[in-house]
């Protein structure tokens, strides 16, 4: 099953899709580019906490994918 | 003062239109004629000129205003006091009936927080390494190894994130969320990232020197 966490003042809102089921795979893509394209960063990582990787498309075959805030300098 | 032409001078000065709007005035005119007397009066004053056919106006003036204090007897004095005690007494009630609102409001808002953080919690435990999870169980703060050094977030919103270099904290930066997010979530997306693309953690952090 792939995982997406998307980080927000609320903790995180989870999005869980089977990557066989084309509706759950399109509604989470359309997650995705909605807040990417405000400005979130997408992030897939692995589930063993290793170094993750920045992505730009939806990839539903991402073991789990974390949508963070766009960040800025404090 | 304004004239039939409707410019106002202010202290001396042409203003277009009455823009100033601590200036109030009015003017009545007559259909045949207008006149307006020409009067220096200060911008907040308040006055009203009524002009009449064929004559010259005088601008009405409030004069100087002074303080008087209300005069009463005392049998009013103590009316008034009474009325003064009962309208307290009102708003103290209404104060009181509102208290259990607004304490039940801040409860909700403190369980909702909390909520949050350890939903974050979770989330970033679930995002770092053993020896990371180890960092931060025993110290609250856990370290990012990159090219450029180590990198050590400490619990925080701004200023928590320190790079070592041989041993030795040489810079900290200030990176956070744009918009605001459990401090545990705050930490995760450093982590991220710092290690996705530690150039652009570079550029976008603020740095300065860690106080020795």
């Amino acid at each position: 099953m792939g995982e997406m966490a998307t980080l927000s003042r609320h903790g995180d809102v989870r999005v869980i899709w089977n990557p066989d089921n084309k509706e759950e795979v399109a509604a989470a893509k359309r997650s995705f580019d909605d807040l990417t394209k405000k400005g979130h960063l997408a992030f897939a990582v692995r589930k063993t906490g290793e170094k993750g990787a920045q992505i730009r498309e939806f990839d539903p075959e991402a073991e789990k994918i974390i949508l963070a805030p766009p960040m800025r300098g404090g | 003062m304004p004239n039939v032409n409707g410019t106002v001078y202010i202290n001396g000065e042409i203003a277009t239109g009455f823009r100033d709007l601590t200036v109030v005035w009015t003017n009545w005119v007559n259909s045949t004629q207008t006149t307006a007397t020409t009067v220096s009066n200060f911008t907040n004053e308040v006055w009203s000129t009524w002009v009449s056919t064929g004559t010259t106006s005088t601008p009405i003036f409030p004069g100087n205003f002074s303080y008087q204090p209300v005069r009463r007897t005392p049998e009013e004095q103590a009316a008034y006091e009474a009325a003064e005690a009962e309208r307290r007494a009102e708003a103290e009630r209404r104060w009181e009936e509102g208290r259990a609102e607004r304490e039940a409001a801040a409860a909700a808002r403190e369980a909702e927080q909390a909520e949050a953080n350890r939903k974050a919690r979770i989330v970033l435990e679930e995002n770092l390494t053993d020896e990371q999870r180890k960092q931060l169980a025993d110290n609250d703060w856990f370290e990012v190894v990159t090219p450029k050094g180590t990198y050590r977030i400490r619990r925080g919103w701004s200023g928590n994130v320190d790079r070592y270099v041989g041993g030795r904290a040489t810079d900290r930066y200030c990176i956070h969320p744009s918009e605001q997010v459990p401090v545990d979530d705050n930490r995760l997306a450093q982590k991220l990232l710092l290690e996705a693309d530690e150039e652009a953690f570079l550029r976008i952090a603020n740095r300065s020197t860690p106080q020795a």
